[in-house]
């Protein structure tokens, strides 16, 4: 046991951006002002990395828990709205896939749905299309399409679920408001010192104004610098580099796109990748690579080529240590955002984990003391949540053939035993495991693999006895049926003029592939 | 498919392996059989869970169909009663709680609704969530109607499984495997011959038959001279007493749980004990005294178990299933995991050591989120589970389905844990608002059970191939 607190419990966030403002929306949604303080210290000379422009279908169930409206939501943060990502140029140098928010196929005969792709691409079927193209979200990515989910899980349309691009410093400051008219205080200040109670918990902020702010619970939100949790606390951090690579980042806007689609473009280039995130008042660009196979002229070179649009600003450059820092509670200190740790943003997940860590901080939230109990299982949730995210991008590198350099190392190096067993397993078999707790399940899984030319050496044997005629005539009829079906949709800009009716759009579900799946 | 799998065994897991597999895999050429050996007795029942229902998905069969055939009961959960701890620790609470399959509330999907009702218990004088749990009420009520097909909301909260008749089911499981066409063959001993490269190439029956084997599921419990730690367990038949309440019966007695199934005809008791700490006399002279003359059986189960169920070609199910087969838990729930795990990932040549690896994976976190309700029922305090309850009323996200987060829940409060701290996300929610909720969903669960028949009103219906008919 550490630390009595008082009665009005003060809870200290040090730093704004995203996580500190989506931390201090959430607690202050849930926290009675009678009980609670919450402060929010963010400086104005501190830019913010500006992480998660692009997100994942969890900002909706965020959004709706902390009570925002979401047509307010895509008119503040210029949002559109986002299906899949669109991986060109990985495994391959000309390979296209999409990952999807969304299931591909239907199980046939108890058996999944990718046995038989898999199988009946085995038996060389000419009808035989594209694994993606058996996916309603990857449809609709490609003719650039979009209509709200069916919650109905009767219906081929409730296969899928949408995200959004979207600014992020608009929606910190979306978020600020929405904070403020909480309750939530905002000080513009700078810390110049951290006072430790004996225990060594943190006791208050000294203030480079020389005022001083005392707390019970601090929330550290300083991105990379974690000037609480490490700087003070030292946490350690493991470094996770010998598998992710890539150690620095670009970042420039390029003009609006007229008809933006709607997935994020993540393009690979001969050291890293480049992302292209498409807002209504610009695109947002970057590259990622890693250094030790790309100077930095090159990369502002080689992103600036590769923009579609006309450059608005210098290339923000940004350098990273990827890893997990190794308690994201210590003491009376939660790290949340990347002073937590930091993944690339590969798969749009930096702010799935800051919305992750919200949740679980709530749900273990302290009383009077800060007990053993609730530190560890806020840690042991965060280190899964990561791992498993962490295996996830990885695939993405470990899988490929390019003969540059740097992917010529990716697809050699070492990878964490929990990745090898499953890509051991999905080879020997075409099967993978769902994980209970972790974003990524198998519909992911096999959206990489698959557009990656990652094929399994054998398949279920229960295959054996199936008429490959039969099962080709029931696949092409169920590719042409989400064919029309995706033709029928409004386009994506026609349905981000229509969808301002506020309450209009599906429930959220806490799920990657809508309305089908266990969230 | 040109599959030949083997399956050794006896009772219960012999006929449940032999059922699942060829009900899944005939349709697909496999074919299968199945190798009878001699083994200990096993008691005359068998307690499920909702798992059932997945198994009798899987065999195309109704659960009626079973109800009627192995002249069982319903099953809600389990009805605790713990008058010794608390009598010794002095406590004022109730020693009596139940541990439900179906939810608290009345709605599954209802966020922090357990974390809201024991906030608000704990500024009440009645201590337990049972009122507000349709499945207590209905069990301590002797009370059950099958929930109709198109309430969900009532099929969630009545979740149930049954207590079958142990001889019933496997005769009917064993009609049902014939009629799937696996071949039975009796075996006083038999011997595996391996390959040079390791995998069972063929098992070799007493009478000099042999039986080529490309897969094959020992469900034999450990053979031999047991070693490591073992639990005795008596069980005996007792045809006085009728079904009664739909529900299991578990009650502390000085060695530990003596558990109750009730049956259409009859009941069965079954106990277990650790012969380091207990002597089987006095155990037997206390089950005598207070059950009366009834003939018990004695049999032994091994408690720790190997982490390698999958080698080679073999899955080796009887000695890990065994350390699991206490009487606090069902009968058939870990074999029918694993089987169905299994078969889910269904191997296509003679070694998958990846999927192996793996499925060992998932029967280690099934073994430990299983002997973790097992070990809180004594020491809570030593689980992380118990520990986390005891702090925030919640408990860890399971990686199996091995036991619900409500089984849990309701244990370690039945057990007198008490959440330290109020749910956060609940704090908005003004206290006489929370009670008013609370007693409206009260008045709702009161009225549901009050509309119910008896437990034995719709046994009497399922039992004479009526349906069901609810009345709510």
């Amino acid at each position: 046991m550490t630390a009595a607190l008082v009665e009005r419990q003060r809870i200290v966030i040090l730093g704004g951006g995203t996580a500190g403002w989506m931390t201090a929306a959430a607690l202050s949604k849930y926290l009675p002002a009678a009980r609670f303080s919450i402060q929010v210290i963010e400086s104005t000379q501190i830019g913010t990395v500006g992480v998660g422009e692009a997100t994942i279908p969890h900002i909706r169930q965020f959004n709706q828990w902390i009570g925002l409206d979401e047509t307010e939501f895509i008119r503040a943060v210029g949002a559109t709205y986002k299906l899949a990502i669109r991986f060109s140029g990985w495994g391959e140098a000309e390979a296209d896939y999409y990952h999807p928010f969304g299931l591909s196929g239907e199980d046939l005969n108890g058996l999944p749905f990718h046995q038989y792709w898999l199988w009946l691409r085995q038996h060389q079927q000419s009808d035989l299309k594209a694994f993606g193209d058996y996916s309603l979200a990857v449809l609709m990515a490609q003719n650039n399409r979009f209509r709200y989910p069916s919650a109905d899980p009767r219906e081929a349309c409730s296969a899928f679920n949408y995200a959004f691009h979207m600014d992020a410093t608009l929606y910190a400051q979306l978020l600020r408001r929405h904070c403020l008219a909480r309750g939530v205080q905002w000080l513009d200040a700078r810390v110049a010192a951290v006072h430790q109670h004996a225990s060594g918990d943190i006791r208050a902020l000294q203030l480079e104004d020389g005022r001083q702010l005392a707390g019970d619970l601090f929330i550290d939100c300083t991105g990379f610098a974690g000037v609480l949790i490490e700087q003070t606390l030292r946490a350690g951090y493991d470094n996770w580099q010998h598998w992710l690579p890539c150690d620095r980042a670009l970042a420039v806007p390029s003009q609006p796109d007229p008809t933006p689609p709607v997935y994020t473009h993540a393009l690979a280039t001969a050291a890293g990748w480049q992302w292209r995130i498409p807002l209504q008042h610009r695109t947002g660009n970057g590259l990622v690579y890693a250094s030790a196979y790309l100077d930095d002229a090159q990369a502002s070179e080689l992103l600036l080529a590769g923009l579609q649009e006309q450059a608005l600003d210098e290339p923000r450059p940004l350098r990273f240590v990827t890893g997990r820092r190794r308690q994201s509670w210590l003491k009376n200190c939660v790290a949340i955002g990347l002073s937590s740790g930091f993944l690339e943003p590969l798969e749009s997940t930096s702010l799935y984990l800051i919305q992750v860590a919200i949740q679980q901080l709530l749900a273990c939230f302290p009383g009077d003391t800060v007990s053993e109990v609730e530190r560890d299982h806020f840690n042991r949730s965060m280190e899964l949540e990561y791992q498993r995210v962490r295996d996830f991008l990885i695939l993405h590198y470990k899988l490929n053939h390019r003969p540059e350099l740097f992917w010529r190392h990716c697809a050699t190096m070492p990878i964490p035993d929990s990745l090898a067993q499953r890509l051991v397993m999905y080879r020997e078999t075409g099967h993978l495991l769902e994980y209970r707790q972790g974003l990524f399940q198998p519909a992911s899984w096999l959206a990489v693999m698959l557009g990656q030319g990652c094929y399994p050496e054998r398949l279920d044997a229960r295959l054996d006895n199936q008429r490959p005629d039969a099962v080709a005539e029931w696949l092409t009829g169920y590719q042409q049926q989400l064919q029309s079906l995706t033709h029928q949709m409004p386009l994506h800009s026609q349905a981000l003029q229509s969808n301002q009716h506020p309450g209009s759009q599906p429930p959220a579900v806490q799920s990657l592939y809508g309305y089908r799946s266990r969230p | 498919m040109n599959m030949q799998i083997v399956i050794l065994g006896q009772g219960l897991w012999l006929q449940v392996a032999a059922a699942l597999v060829a009900s899944q895999l005939r349709p697909w050429g496999v074919r299968c059989t199945a190798v009878e050996v001699p083994g200990e007795p096993e008691p005359g029942s068998v307690a499920s869970g909702p798992e059932l229902h997945g198994l009798c998905r899987l065999l195309g069969q109704s659960w009626q169909e079973l109800l009627l055939k192995a002249r069982g009961s319903f099953n809600l959960g389990t009805d605790y009663r713990d008058a010794l701890t608390h009598q010794a620790a002095g406590a004022a609470g109730p020693a009596r709680w139940f541990v439900p399959f179906g939810h608290l509330g009345l709605k599954s999907e209802a966020a922090e609704f357990a974390q809201g009702l024991f906030s608000y218990l704990a500024g009440q004088a009645e201590q337990g969530p049972e009122p507000y749990c349709l499945a207590a009420l209905a069990a301590w009520q002797g009370k059950f109607a099958v929930p109709p097909a198109n309430r969900t909301d009532l099929r969630d909260m009545l979740d149930f499984g049954l207590h079958l008749d142990r001889q019933g089911l496997c005769a009917w499981l064993r009609r049902f495997s014939e009629r799937q066409g696996v071949r039975f063959v009796a075996a006083d001993a038999l011997f595996s011959a391996q390959t040079a490269q390791g995998p069972i190439a063929s098992v070799q029956l007493a009478g000099g038959e042999s039986l080529p084997v490309d897969f094959c599921l020992d469900c034999r419990p450990r053979t031999g001279v047991k070693s490591g730690a073992v639990m005795l367990q008596l069980f005996a038949g007792d045809p006085q007493q009728g079904p009664g309440k739909p529900c299991t019966s578990a009650e502390r007695v000085p060695w530990g749980w003596l558990v109750r199934h009730p049956l259409a005809n009859g009941c069965v008791w079954q106990t277990e004990f650790d012969p380091q700490v207990q002597k089987r006399d006095q155990v037997q002279a206390w089950l005598d005294g207070n059950l009366g003359a009834l003939d018990w059986q004695l049999r032994s189960r091994q408690t720790s178990s190997p982490d390698e169920v999958w080698t080679g070609n073999c899955l080796q199910l009887g000695p890990v299933v065994e350390t699991l087969d206490s009487p606090l838990l069902g009968a058939m729930g870990p074999l029918q995991a694993l089987l169905v795990s299994w078969l889910d990932m269904l191997p296509n040549q003679a070694s998958c050591p990846a999927t192996a690896r793996l499925f060992n994976g998932y029967w280690q976190q099934y073994r430990e989120e299983l002997n973790t309700y097992l070990t809180l029922h004594e020491t809570p305090l030593e689980t992380h589970t118990g520990r986390l309850f005891a702090r925030l009323g919640r408990v860890p996200t399971a990686e199996t389905d091995a036991v619900r987060p409500v089984q849990l829940m309701t244990m370690l409060y039945g057990l007198g844990l008490r959440p330290e701290l109020p749910s956060r996300l609940l704090l908005d929610n003004e206290p006489a608002q929370v009670g008013a909720a609370l007693a409206q969903i009260r008045r709702r669960l009161d009225t549901l059970v009050t509309n119910m028949p008896s437990h034995a009103q719709t046994l009497a219906r399922c039992l004479d191939g009526r349906p069901a008919h609810p009345s709510y």
